[in-house]
């Protein structure tokens, strides 16, 4: 528990960083071990989630087309990764 | 080494054996490369001719299309959970972009278009259309996902020099279902913002109107119209918005119409070719330039080739390009 006021840091998304997923990507994928594969989709999951966020923070988007039925969005994915048996 | 030199419509079952530099089977890409220019479709369909290395944007659209493709087959059985499917087509793509030879991942010159916005866009764009999304994959009578769905069927209408069918055929990625409607499913990539400029320029498009013609007709659905799924793909992200296409019948056989007197004049050209090719002088004059295109779509590929003399043109191909047969009768597998 976290009395001092300083504020509550987490090491959950250091993996996550753009740097190691620019040193991920540099190695040969057929010797990524699943903990790889995790990281490579959570790290570009974070960049989704990061860039979502700037965007509605104030960046407008040029005129659209008319826009056809999208996918729900409460169901980004089926299941965690965490969950599954890789 | 160069390649021995050897024209691809040499044993090439889309082309006519009873003359040579006819064309009797056509796709999208050949009646593009015709409508643009005749000396461009002649260099590349008829010689075969390709720029040695492959365009950045080619090889993205390829491999795009082919995770797509890939996440679509895994996803259409139910055992199959969109992480796992995901994960198998993120794992193909990976590889399918690391030079074994070199031990190093693929090396675009392009900071849009590389191996890292590659596998960005395939789980972003998967994460937002997999899982929930309302287009449905149609199951064919056979049972398998309506998906890369090769195509031929004759035209209606045949060389009036030889007597043989014309015929189209070509691939079309997704038959989908929308509140019980049939749309065949694309994905375009682009740099560009997606806006309605970028839907509007499939309306004329040759390519759109290929695979209207053939949802119509190779797979008897009563087609609604084409859903685009257009990617933006910037450094730092992949921004995505879907689009309707449509065609009304009077366009399809307005379209129809324009292909048929295309056809007309590739037979006049090819038999043109052959009787300069009978000559001893070479068959590419029988393909005029258009020489209004060559700054277009980013340049043509042959611009410095037809700089040259007529005389000189076939070793400076030789030297810059390879040679590979583009046969659209060949049906694409299936993964």
């Amino acid at each position: 528990m976290t009395t001092s006021g300083t504020i509550p840091q987490s090491t959950a998304l250091t993996e996550a960083t753009p740097e190691s997923l620019g040193e991920l990507l540099s190695r040969d994928p057929e010797r990524y071990s699943d903990m790889d594969w995790i990281k490579v989709i959570e790290a570009f999951r974070d960049q989704r989630v990061r860039w979502a966020q700037a965007e509605a923070m104030g960046a407008r988007s040029a005129p659209k087309a008319k826009a056809l039925p999208g996918p729900s969005k409460s169901s980004a994915s089926d299941k965690p990764m965490e969950e599954l048996d890789l | 080494m160069n390649a021995p030199f050897h024209p691809a419509y040499l044993g090439n079952s889309a082309f006519s054996s009873r003359l040579p530099f006819l064309q009797l089977a056509w796709d999208s890409t050949s009646m593009g490369e015709f409508k643009t220019c005749a000396r461009k479709y002649y260099y590349t369909l008829v010689m075969g001719y390709v720029p040695r290395s492959e365009s950045v944007h080619l090889i993205f659209g390829l491999l795009l299309h082919g995770a797509i493709e890939r996440y679509n087959h895994f996803r259409t059985n139910p055992a199959q959970v969109h992480e796992i499917a995901l994960l198998n087509v993120l794992k193909w793509a990976a590889s399918a972009t690391w030079n074994r030879e070199l031990n190093r991942p693929w090396a675009s010159d392009d900071k849009n278009k590389n191996r890292e916005t590659l596998l960005r866009t395939i789980v972003w764009y998967l994460d937002e259309f997999g899982p929930g999304d309302p287009l449905e994959t149609v199951i064919l009578s056979n049972g398998k996902p309506a998906v890369e769905l090769s195509f031929q069927f004759p035209l209606g209408w045949s060389s009036p020099a030889t007597s043989e069918p014309m015929l189209i055929a070509g691939h079309l990625d997704r038959l989908a279902k929308l509140e019980g409607r049939t749309y065949i499913v694309d994905i375009k990539s682009t740099k560009n913002t997606i806006d309605a400029k970028f839907f509007s320029k499939f309306t004329p498009d040759n390519q759109f109107s290929t695979y209207m013609l053939a949802g119509r007709v190779a797979f008897s659905q009563s087609v609604e119209g084409l859903i685009v799924d257009g990617a933006q793909i910037a450094v730092t992200f992949s921004r995505f918005q879907r689009g309707l296409i449509q065609r009304s019948e009077s366009q399809v056989h307005e379209w129809l119409d324009g292909l048929r007197r295309y056809h007309l004049l590739a037979e006049q050209y090819a038999i043109r070719a052959v009787e300069l090719n009978d000559k001893g002088q070479n068959p590419e004059l029988a393909y005029p330039m258009n020489d209004k295109v060559c700054g277009m779509y980013n340049g043509c590929a042959f611009q410095g080739i037809c700089s040259k003399n007529p005389g000189g043109r076939h070793e400076w191909l030789q030297g810059q390009f390879k040679q590979r047969v583009w046969n659209p009768l060949i049906a694409r597998g299936d993964v």
